[in-house]
């Protein structure tokens, strides 16, 4: 017996769906949203974050829940104080090892003379992500440029690529892959000197962060970042939180070289006539 | 990997050391060629940073007490790409260092030779030597 | 129903599925030209890891006033000369190279072609500048003597700007290599010193606002046949870290730059650039760096966080001052 055209395009339809589904070309994100939103491609076929993104949160802050605070200057009042916020941090809970958390509230009690944003220092990852500037990508095949406007901070993510670390960095060692929709970025290398915010949460130069990068709409992506860091916390932890494209044309990174602000700070003690105080 | 040959091309015009006593180049602190240093002591701590790496050593004085000193060495990057990684002077470690002390009474000294443990010698600022082994991975 | 048939026309549009994705998801260079290969937007891809360091002065030495070719005896003289430099600073003695380390493998230069990577003007020198700039190096001279703060000191040296970032991106005596990204939209030049990614958008847009300035300046760029082209203006009146030192005057807000970038070959590209800054200079100047490729990567330059020299200098400074005082720490 023959089988009907329509029999035939149904079935061919079935498996070009089951050999779409096999190849895992639909879009599953892990956050468990269903497969919805497919980001336009680049030309080697891979999602295209190009572009400008910035958060819209107080991660930087404190990324657990926090009220509202004075900030650490009186005379700069309410233009420098700490608006209340939700946290970035999935079950809002940091599981520092029993040391490490006495560290962590020295660290924020401490905050105007030890937090490294202060002084300019490099981010680290993921606070890059969550400071309240802008960054860029540019995505090739082999790299992914990640460029922040902060301190003029960056890295090259090279994709597919086992990735060494030699020197310790600030920025760590990111090696990146695609996973479906989502960018995988895997780093180590990184030493023990940046925190994850304001608020004195820190690490170790055993830090590892796995960052995953999701497009839910043309203008968002959906950002999670692991943490792992055996000499700090109990467990690996996670932060999760949506990242918006800067819609402005044309768009232009515009660095924030505060390097210079920092000297005061840095070097103020060394100067030979002191600037009078502000 | 050895050099053919070198010359520091825009180097020797951006280091001209110039008329004043004072005028140093960039990325590097003003060191005392009347002030030659020769240290011994146990690596207590590695600041494996660009401009330049430092290695602290405690060296004990003739009056029993210890005294720490900072010395300079090149940029990890260079070093790195000749072979040479922090983890070869772990903390710990008894090295010995001569080099010239910078001005300004600090205990930081330009790092010339050093000697490991072991006798091999490595010049933390040539660009001659780079591994002890003298050879490349 | 033909069970045969129905399994084999599965695997027919597997095979069609998987056929189609080979297509769409290709490496991004499918062709190449002459040895150089191209983007899918037909461009030339100018992607990599690129070294720079050269054995070639910026300016032509006073040895060759005059030349602008050398013979082989020549080179290898000044070959000798540059080794016999090497061996005296390897031996320990107090130098002003001390405390520096140099990259160990500099690119050899055809000098059967010119002299200096200064291709214009002919002497191979950097035009004396104008009164108005020779006042400005002055001022830095005696600010620099002075050391009476941090802003008293070269961009370098306060970690704000590397050496041979730039632009113009000029042969130093370490950590010479950088890395080009490049999109239909965006070229990006990542140098090592001090972690700069310069992104440089290929849209043809004007540049920005005057009121708003970088250290190095903002970027564009387009295409000419297969040179890429960038102009970029927007600097700040400090002016670039290579060109800030006495020695050439330094630049200022007025300059424009462009830059070509030109893949001559599959490991080789050449980078050349005018400098117009007419309160500087008065006449533009020009030059020509080959850059080639190398399998070494790019690693982090983090400087300002552990700018222990500056601190250094400071504090001689300080020491200078008040020669009375003996300082311990």
């Amino acid at each position: 017996m023959k089988v009907s055209r329509a029999t035939i395009l149904v079935v061919t339809a079935a498996a070009g769906a089951l050999a779409l589904a096999i190849l895992g070309l639909a879009a599953a994100s892990s956050s468990g949203q269903s497969a919805a939103y497919k980001a336009p491609r680049t030309p080697d076929g891979k999602p295209d974050l190009n572009g400008i993104w910035q958060v819209m949160n107080t991660a930087n802050w404190d990324i657990q829940d926090h009220d509202q605070r004075q900030g650490p200057l009186y005379a700069l009042g309410a233009a420098f104080s700490i608006p209340a916020g939700e946290g970035v941090v999935v079950g809002n809970e940091i599981p520092y090892q029993p040391d490490a958390l006495a560290k962590k509230k020295e660290n924020a009690e401490q905050w105007l003379k030890l937090d490294p944003e202060v002084k300019c220092y490099l981010p680290g990852i993921p606070r890059a992500t969550y400071m309240p500037y802008p960054f860029q990508i540019v995505q090739t095949p082999g790299h992914t440029l990640f460029a922040y406007a902060y301190a003029n901070a960056s890295r090259i993510v090279y994709m597919d690529q086992k990735v060494e670390p030699q020197i310790d960095t600030w920025m760590g060692y990111p090696s990146g892959r695609w996973d479906g929709e989502t960018l995988v970025i895997e780093s180590t290398g990184f030493n023990d000197l940046s925190w994850f915010d304001r608020a004195g949460n820190f690490h170790s130069d055993a830090l590892k962060v796995t960052e995953r990068f999701t497009p839910i709409s043309r203008d968002a992506l959906q950002y999670e970042a692991t943490i792992e860091d055996p000499k700090v916390f109990t467990r690996a932890w996670q932060m999760r939180m949506p990242i918006y494209r800067r819609l402005e044309q044309p768009s232009r990174l515009f660095r924030y070289n505060c390097v210079e602000f920092a000297e005061e700070v840095v070097y103020g003690h060394l100067r030979k006539t002191p600037k009078t105080s502000r | 990997m050895r050099a053919a040959s070198f010359i520091p091309a825009v180097g020797i015009v951006l280091l001209l050391a110039g008329s004043s006593a004072r005028a140093h180049h960039a990325f590097s602190s003003e060191f005392d060629s009347n002030k030659p240093v020769d240290l011994k002591g146990a690596v207590s701590k590695l600041e494996w940073v660009n401009p330049h790496a430092w290695i602290h050593i405690d060296v004990p004085g003739s009056d029993g007490k210890v005294e720490t000193w900072m010395i300079e060495a090149g940029s990890p990057n260079v070093l790195l790409r000749r072979g040479f990684s922090k983890s070869m002077v772990p903390v710990g470690t008894v090295i010995r260092v001569k080099g010239f002390a910078a001005k300004g009474g600090t205990r930081k000294a330009n790092g010339g030779e050093m000697t490991l443990p072991d006798g091999r010698t490595l010049l933390l600022t040539s660009p001659d030597s780079g591994a002890p082994e003298e050879k490349k991975k | 129903m033909d069970i045969f048939g129905r399994r084999r026309r599965l695997r027919d549009n597997l095979g069609l599925v998987i056929a189609a994705l080979a297509v769409t998801s290709g490496p991004q260079t499918i062709g190449q030209t002459n040895g150089i290969p191209r983007t899918p937007d037909g461009r030339p891809d100018l992607q990599g890891v690129w070294n720079y360091a050269t054995e070639m002065p910026l300016q032509r030495p006073d040895e060759f006033k005059g030349k602008t070719s050398l013979t082989p005896e020549e080179v290898a003289r000044f070959r000798d000369d540059a080794a016999a430099r090497r061996r005296e600073r390897a031996s320990g003695k107090p130098s002003r190279y001390s405390g520096e380390v140099f990259d160990d493998l500099l690119n050899k230069a055809d000098w059967s072609k010119g002299t200096s990577l200064i291709t214009d003007p002919p002497d191979g020198k950097i035009p004396e500048p104008t009164s108005q700039a020779a006042a400005r190096r002055q001022a830095r001279t005696d600010a620099f003597a002075a050391g009476e703060g941090p802003e008293d000191f070269g961009l370098a040296d306060r970690c704000i700007l590397g050496w041979s970032t730039g632009p113009p991106i000029i042969p130093g005596n370490q950590s010479n290599v950088l890395q080009l990204l490049q999109t239909r939209d965006h070229f990006v030049i990542y140098t090592e010193m001090i972690h700069d990614a310069r992104i440089v958008p290929l849209d043809n847009r004007p540049a920005p606002s005057p009121a708003i300035r970088d250290y190095s300046g903002y970027s564009r760029g387009r295409w000419e046949n297969d040179t890429l082209v960038i102009e970029t203006t927007n600097f700040k009146p400090q002016g670039v870290a290579t060109l800030t030192f006495r020695q050439y005057g330094g630049t200022d807000e007025n300059m424009h730059l462009v830059e070509r970038f030109t893949r001559t070959d599959a490991k080789t590209l050449l980078y050349e650039f005018t400098i117009t800054d007419p309160t500087t200079w008065p006449r533009p100047w020009s030059a020509a760096v080959p850059m080639h490729q190398t399998d070494e990567r790019v690693y982090e330059y983090a400087c300002h966080e552990g700018n222990r020299s500056l601190e250094t200098l400071l504090e001689n400074a300080r020491a200078m001052d008040a020669p009375a005082k003996k300082g311990t720490k």
